[in-house]
């Protein structure tokens, strides 16, 4: 297993033309959509997803992929030119880059977060392919003891990410535990949760409730703010940096995306908390810390290198161990199972072309975002100015179809709406969706193998504890619920957060 | 705000006990139907009071401004598509979904609602029927 000869196998199958094009038009439809404001990458990854659904696994994982991180370099370019942060990981980009547009240079600051983006992009997929099998070699010496913790751990960092109460993004963890276990248990065969419709029998279907809980729910509130009109943006002069601004730049670029690196692979870490913590760390190493916030380029190129580093670093638990460790990745895993795949530390050595053609197809991809969007900004910048009232009913059919030919049901429709309702309230209540998401796409796998574990040690609970890996896990899980819950802690976070 | 979240998730955590209280939880070492749903129930019940607990404790009883109406017109329009798509078909169930939810913003004059309408549902058959070949009915 050489690495070179790795990612060959992946170029050769992303290189491809049919799957070339996929990466092309995922990395387009997903900039298209993610520059919508209001839209992040997970309602527009959750809004797509039925136009993979007929392609094979490969061509369906490199164009989710693509979509993901062309919605991800949307919303910056919103964040930009709007002042708008589509999700929450481009609210940083928001300071720095709009500061940037108001002076004149909006151009300079796209050019910058994309080419950050793309360095960051492509350090982070050679550090996937190193880091990838090592981990699934260690993920094959798990025990059902050892996965259980290793969830509570993502889990608990997932609350770490939520922002506002720990207590509330837990209980949306437990909500999302609770809708997993609707339909029949393996087990037993026994009905939980159905109400007596046949319809529930298998269990509720992913597509309806993430695109109700981030789609339908992001559009009642996008529609709730701005009554549907378009937005006024800046103009483009030159896109072209100057030497000085690369001077500054490339160092703060790399330290970005080393950070951002780094925070992804951790579970519950992602993009928007590798883009905090980039910004405040260039802010404490620049000799000029007052330039921040009035259109300093390092503010721009850090967090968005660290955000591209850490989105694309989330693959490496959620390929090599089976674990999505954000919102996105448990979509992506959703995606998987509806292809028939079973992500894991089995899927390196069993599906090696799907495997190495989607880590390739990663390179290709950030290349393709920048030929994409340098040239075709102006593009965007149109799109933007296109009234939200003509934008939302077709994304609504969008949704709606999608959710249709799922398997043709009607019910699935009205699931999304409901989830869609239930989404909305829960925003209203200031409970974040995501921890609900990885606790429904968790859920199952916890509980198989909460039973098993406990099965094998004959009903004996301490053996979480005492089998080192698996007790070492529980340790950092229980380490950062309590670094949570301290007051000093929190209020750091608080203040990290506080702009959104 | 917490005091509505933290009643919300109680609810759920009452709902799911009282449903589940007829499956069997079995023993720690054979675990069954009903062990986990109540681990979770319980849980989510304790959750529930801290949450509401605290929203009594600090923030008294605060209710957020809803926008009742694209959560209303948005979810109709869901509902109507859901219930049409099948029996009218995809063009038919398409333009009521446009209709409808053109009401939850400012609505379009019927002009370009029309031509947006005949759009989405044109492009929906060129892209679903004939693109993907998918098995919908497109009229009534």
């Amino acid at each position: 297993m050489d690495l070179l000869g790795n990612l060959l196998l992946g170029l050769s199958v992303s290189l491809s033309p049919d799957n070339l094009l996929l990466c092309f038009g995922g990395a387009l439809i997903g900039t298209l959509i993610g520059v919508l404001p209001g839209l992040g990458p997970t309602a527009t990854v959750a809004m797509l997803l039925p136009l993979t659904f007929y392609l094979p696994p490969v061509g369906a994982l490199i164009m989710l992929a693509g979509i993901f991180y062309g919605s991800q370099y949307g919303g910056s370019a919103t964040a930009i030119l709007v002042n708008l942060p589509g999700e929450s990981s481009s609210v940083v980009t928001c300071l720095d880059g709009h500061a940037m547009a108001r002076q004149g240079r909006a151009g300079v600051a796209l050019a910058t977060a994309a080419l950050a983006s793309l360095f960051a992009g492509i350090v982070t997929t050679i550090l996937i392919a190193v880091a990838g099998p090592p981990l699934a070699g260690v993920a094959l010496a798990f025990g059902p003891a050892e996965y259980v913790s290793l969830m509570l751990l993502g889990l608990i960092g997932a609350v770490t990410l939520a922002h506002g109460s720990v207590v509330k993004a837990i209980a949306m963890i437990l909500l999302g535990l609770l809708l997993s276990m609707v339909g029949t248990d393996v087990n037993s065969g026994d009905t939980r949760f159905t109400f007596g419709l046949p319809q529930l029998y298998d269990g509720i279907d992913f597509v309806p409730l993430a695109m109700g809980l981030f789609g339908l729910a992001e559009i009642i509130s996008s529609l709730e703010q701005t009554g549907g009109a378009g937005q006024t943006t800046a103009r483009i002069v030159s896109l072209w940096p100057k030497r000085e601004d690369v001077r500054q730049a490339w160092p703060a670029t790399v330290r970005g995306t080393v950070m951002g690196a780094l925070l992804g692979i951790l579970p519950g870490g992602g993009a928007t908390l590798g883009s905090f913590a980039a910004y405040s760390l260039e802010k404490k190493v620049s000799r000029h810390p007052e330039r921040f916030g009035q259109g300093a380029i390092e503010g721009v190129a850090a967090p968005e290198a660290a955000n591209n580093a850490a989105s694309q670093a989330c693959f490496i638990p959620m390929l090599s161990l089976g674990i999505p460790p954000n919102a996105i990745m448990a979509l992506m895993i959703g995606a998987m199972t509806i292809h028939g795949i079973t992500p894991g530390p089995q899927i390196m050595a069993k599906q090696p072309e799907l495997f190495w053609g989607m880590i390739a197809s990663m390179l290709i991809g950030n290349v393709i975002l920048v030929i994409l969007n340098l040239p075709m900004i102006g593009l965007w910048v149109r799109l933007l100015r296109v009234p939200y009232g003509y934008l939302f009913p077709a994304i609504l059919v969008f949704c709606c179809i999608g959710t249709y030919t799922l398997n043709n049901s009607g019910f699935n429709v009205l699931l999304m709406a409901l989830f869609g309702v239930l989404g909305y309230a829960l925003r209203k209540l200031d409970c974040e969706p995501a921890p609900l998401m990885l606790g429904f796409v968790l859920g199952p796998m916890l509980e198989e193998n909460l039973g098993r574990a406990l099965l094998l040690s004959g009903g004996d609970p301490t053996v979480f504890a005492t089998r080192p890996i698996s007790g070492s896990l529980l340790a950092t899980a229980a380490l950062l619920l309590i670094l949570m819950v301290m007051p000093s802690v929190r209020r750091r976070r608080d203040e990290a957060f506080k702009d959104e | 705000m917490d005091l509505g979240a933290g009643l919300l998730i109680a609810a759920f955590g009452i709902g799911a006990l009282w449903l589940g209280r007829d499956w069997p939880t079995g023993t720690l070492a054979s675990v069954q139907s009903g062990f986990f749903p109540r681990m979770i129930g319980m849980l989510m019940v304790l959750a529930g009071a801290l949450v509401t607990g605290r929203g009594l404790l600090i923030h008294g009883a605060a209710w957020p401004s809803w926008g009742w109406r694209p959560l209303i017109w948005v979810t109709a329009a869901v509902l109507a598509f859901a219930g049409t798509v099948e029996t009218l078909g995809l063009v038919p169930a398409v333009l009521i979904l446009v209709g409808l939810g053109n009401l939850a913003g400012q609505p379009l004059r019927p002009v370009p609602l029309l031509l947006l309408g005949g759009a989405l549902a044109a492009g929906c058959v060129a892209l679903f029927v004939w693109g993907l070949g998918l098995p919908l009915r497109v009229w009534p």
